[in-house]
């Protein structure tokens, strides 16, 4: 492998990994180049998948699934790649396909993929796979992804537009919705957004066939409502699961703090959860989430699981699994305090067995900080561990850094101290209370420009905190962006700290 | 009925939605309510009540109410004017029930026991009172069901939609409230009291600088119009405009109270709002509002003037309150500001879909030119990401009615009738059934 290409796979999370194996397996155009060297049985299971699931289910999931990946891509941009691949696999699924079918076309396929004026989706990095051998492209192309931390804005139609829109047919409304959904919900299981455009679908072949009814509208997305809120509860795991290094620990503290559970029935209670996740998440059928999604119902529901277990958490009990665990979401989460438990020294960070001591710590953190979101607290132990790392690998792991756990737990305690009052008060409120609580934090009046200085600083910081507010405390908070935001606040960068 | 679960619509479900302003109430599955009526009622103690009740009064321990449009219009000595809603919730129960018995009797014209009702609530009621009102409703009334909804849910209903964020502009309040699939998302509720009650406060204030007097029809006897030769007779010279008003006021008007005096006032003043005030499409400019073509407009005295830059002056604090006389300082926020912050509180991953349907209801948002401002604002203040997509009806009804209307769609549906409070439900479960089962 040339050293940009190993950079490009040793850069890549496990999930990433996964989701190549996955593209390269099944739809991706670059799946075909890699099915060409692995033989004919790859492409033969195209061909079936291709034909066991008909050639519009199979157009729908090639959309989905490049709508996902290149979620900055146009729908002209996905709508020609998926026509080209479709088209491939027409050609040479065919029984009297040439045995060099796949190969020939998907040589093609790339080589059209890395032109100028090619008409598939466009990715900065496309030039470095590029400029790659023939053999390197595949594997390359396969592994870059959309990696903007912004979520693609939903095109909200309303119900007019909806049956404007269809008017142009169902088949090119569908796909447009497909790709519209996708690219919001990059890391969930596609037969997911699939099943909610064939909600959206029906719902606009049923409601414009008559005279425009709001009644009917309302009806539909009333029918469906509980299958959306999965859906956002469903990416929101995902993403979290996607791009963070920790998501699990900080899984394992979310449920610990609605049932006020211990380290180590929170440990048993959310096992389900912590384990291949991730994969789940990346597979294109959701059997596998759906499992993982119902196993955690049971273990937290069960009348034998410990946890005290409010009126309102017996509740969501009592709905389906697609739908408790979104309502557990919305219950109030209690701080715990567990005596006694802190690392004594950085180079407890630096665990070196089964990591459950360190997950103690960071569980024991967690816990005190219930409005802290999971994305949040994942992100921040991320950047604590990517601090702590090179130490760790460092022969004195307690000299070589002079982060200390307490300026991690007083970090830790403002994040929470900084949501917890997003909640409590309103926006006017709220940001009047962060510029007073940087004044109180300010030292006292120096002279006149210092005083400016320092004024100009605090607003920008003001503003800076206001920000990650109200993007990253919600129960939702979009893992990537809030990573980022953490990491910028966290880490001292040259004069800022 | 099997299971607890209210399984029938085989007698019509009634829809009442009581706001600040104004009381509907009707059935389900119609498209507008059979009674629309003020919320305020005149209210006498007791030992100032008539002996005999008459259509369109409802006695209570120690008071008597007067109420309804006819009843409340009647000047009568030491009539309290008192409004059972504060802040959207209801505070006095018993002016609350004189209301609901009102309408049964005068409106519905049924036996409360027959029908399920469906009751619209603010979005910020507490349990304490959702709790009482199911209480209220199963005990004294003995309906067979029961449901509570939030008003901003049933507005976004109203438009065929679970999702979008509820600009309501009322007479005490403007508020976004984001809904998003069926439920109001609690923390981004941004609530300004720059609604119509501020607009009818400014209009006083312009009346007092330019002394004009707002005489209430119910002071007037006769009057001579500009226009024509009045009741007086032929012998009245016509009033110019801008002249004094030539009026002659009732005999033997009894004393009433300051609390009614002033609710008959406003009245005139609203008038005069929905016939005179227009938001300016851009922020107000001097210069320009000079140039806006006036108004003529007759108050019930006879009194007549033109109004020209004032026509845009007055609404403009609606959309900025930082040059309002008496606010200065304010933190209030604009209308634009509003709709802007109650998005900001939310989930940043639902911020499109509430900017793609921002849903205009409630009287006040009536003023000619508001929705177009309040585009042109919004278009300004989003993120350039965002589409933006204001769903505003045209029909004046609609916007004023928009809960009630959501209330009536909601309780017709099929998929609805397992989601009533049962009578049963409610005796097994108690008045907490409606924590459980309305969210």
């Amino acid at each position: 492998m040339l050293r940009e290409e190993r950079r490009i796979h040793s850069d890549l999370d496990p999930v990433s990994k996964m989701r190549i194996f996955q593209v390269v397996l099944t739809l991706s155009a670059f799946t075909l180049v890699s099915a060409a060297w692995e033989g004919e049985t790859r492409v033969e299971e195209l061909c079936r998948e291709r034909n066991e699931a008909g050639k519009d289910a199979f157009k729908a999931m090639v959309i989905a699934l490049y709508s996902q990946k290149f979620a900055n891509g146009t729908f002209e941009e996905i709508s020609a790649t998926s026509d080209h691949i479709l088209k491939i696999l027409e050609k040479c699924c065919s029984p009297d396909a040439n045995p060099g079918c796949y190969e020939k076309e998907t040589r093609e396929l790339v080589t059209l993929f890395c032109r100028k004026d090619s008409p598939f989706p466009k990715h900065p990095d496309l030039d470095k796979c590029c400029g790659k051998g023939e053999h390197e492209w595949g594997l390359c192309l396969a592994s870059l992804h959309y990696s903007s931390e912004e979520l693609p804005s939903l095109q909200e139609l309303t119900n007019e537009e909806i049956c404007e829109q269809l008017k142009h047919g169902a088949q090119v409304f569908s796909a447009r919705y497909t790709y519209e959904l996708s690219r919001r919900y990059q890391s969930i299981p596609a037969d997911l957004v699939l099943k909610a455009t064939k909600n959206y679908v029906e719902m606009a072949e049923k409601c414009c066939s008559r005279s425009l009814s709001k009644i009917c509208f309302l009806q539909e997305r009333l029918q469906h409502k509980d299958f959306n809120i999965f859906l956002r509860y469903a990416s929101n795991v995902c993403e979290n699961a996607r791009h963070l290094k920790t998501h699990k620990t900080a899984f394992m503290v979310y449920y610990a703090s609605l049932l006020k559970l211990p380290f180590d029935d929170a440990f048993t209670a959310t096992r389900s959860i912590r384990d291949n996740l991730a994969w789940c998440c990346s597979q294109k059928n959701s059997r596998c989430l759906t499992e993982k999604f119902t196993e955690l119902h049971q273990a937290l529901c069960n009348d034998s699981s410990p946890g005290l277990k409010s009126e309102d958490f017996q509740k969501c009990c009592g709905k389906a699994p697609p739908g408790a665990l979104p309502c557990m979401d919305n219950l109030e989460r209690h701080a715990q305090l567990f005596p006694g438990t802190a690392l004594s020294s950085l180079s407890d960070l630096c665990d070196t067995g089964d990591g459950k001591a360190l997950q103690r710590f960071w569980f024991q953190t967690g816990a005190k900080y219930p409005s802290i979101p999971v994305s949040v607290f994942a992100s921040f132990m991320d950047v604590i561990k990517l601090i702590s790392e090179p130490c760790c690998n460092a022969s004195d792991a307690k000299g070589c850094v002079n982060f200390n756990l307490t300026d991690f737990a007083t970090a830790a305690s403002k994040f929470e101290h900084l949501c917890s009052k997003y909640f409590k008060l309103d926006w006017a409120e709220f940001k009047k209370a962060v510029q007073g609580d940087l004044q109180s934090e300010a030292p006292a009046a120096a002279a006149a420009e210092a005083e400016a200085a320092s004024q100009n600083h605090d607003e920008a910081r003001a503003q800076v905190l206001t920000n990650f507010a109200s993007s990253c405390c919600s129960r939702y908070a979009p893992a990537r962006k809030c990573k980022n935001m953490v990491e910028e606040m966290t880490v001292c960068k040259k004069d800022d700290c | 009925m099997s299971g607890g679960v209210y399984g029938g619509d085989e007698v019509g479900a009634l829809v009442f939605d009581i706001g600040s302003f104004s009381a509907r109430a009707g059935y389900a599955g119609e498209d507008c309510p059979k009674a629309d009526f003020p919320t305020s009622l005149g209210v006498l103690a007791e030992e100032d009540g008539g002996a005999e009740l008459a259509g369109e009064q409802e006695k209570a321990a120690g008071r008597t109410f007067y109420l309804d449009t006819n009843a409340l219009h009647v000047a009568r000595a030491g009539m309290e004017l008192i409004s059972p809603l504060k802040n959207g919730m209801i505070e006095d129960w018993e002016a609350f029930q004189a209301i609901v018995d009102h309408t049964y009797c005068k409106h519905i014209k049924s036996e409360p026991s027959l029908h399920p009702v469906l009751m619209s609530e603010a979005p910020w009621n507490t349990r304490a009172k959702r709790e009482k009102l199911t209480e209220l409703m199963f005990e004294h009334y003995n309906i067979p069901a029961f449901f509570l909804c939030k008003t901003a849910v049933l507005t976004a209903f109203a438009n065929g939609r679970a999702t979008g964020l509820v600009l309501d502009s009322g007479a005490t309040h403007t508020t976004a409230i984001p809904v998003h699939d069926g439920y109001v998302l609690q923390q981004g509720i941004v609530k300004s009291p720059l609604a119509g009650d501020f607009i009818t406060m400014q209009c006083r204030e312009l009346f007092q600088e330019m002394t004009i007097d707002i005489t209430p029809p119910y002071m007037i006897a006769a009057k001579v119009t500009p226009q024509a030769h009045s009741r007086l007779g032929c012998l009245a010279e016509p009033v110019r405009e801008g002249m004094p008003p030539n009026w002659t006021k009732k005999d033997r008007l009894p004393p009433v109270t300051k609390s009614w005096h002033t609710y008959m006032c406003n009245e005139v003043i609203q008038d005069f709002q929905a016939s005179v005030l227009q938001v300016s499409d851009s922020p107000y400019d001097e210069q320009v509002a000079a140039q806006m073509p006036t108004v003529h407009y007759e108050m019930p005295s006879g009194y007549s003037t033109d109004y020209g830059a004032e026509r845009l002056r007055i609404p403009e604090g609606l959309f900025d309150p930082s040059n309002v006389k008496g606010l200065s300082g304010n933190t209030m926020l604009g209308v634009g500001h509003v709709v802007t912050t109650s998005i900001g509180m939310c989930d940043i991953d639902i911020r499109p879909g509430l900017y793609g349907s921002v849903i205009v209801t409630g009287g006040n948002t009536l003023l000619q030119g508001f929705t177009e401002r309040l585009n042109r604002e919004l278009s300004q203040k989003a993120p350039p990401s965002m589409r933006l997509k204001l769903i505003a009806s045209n029909s004046s009804m609609e916007r004023r009615f928009s809960p009630w209307i959501g209330g009536s769609i909601l309780a017709s549906l099929g998929t609805f009738q397992q989601m009533w409070i049962s009578k049963q439900e409610y005796e097994e479960g108690g008045k907490q059934s409606v924590e459980r089962k309305c969210p």
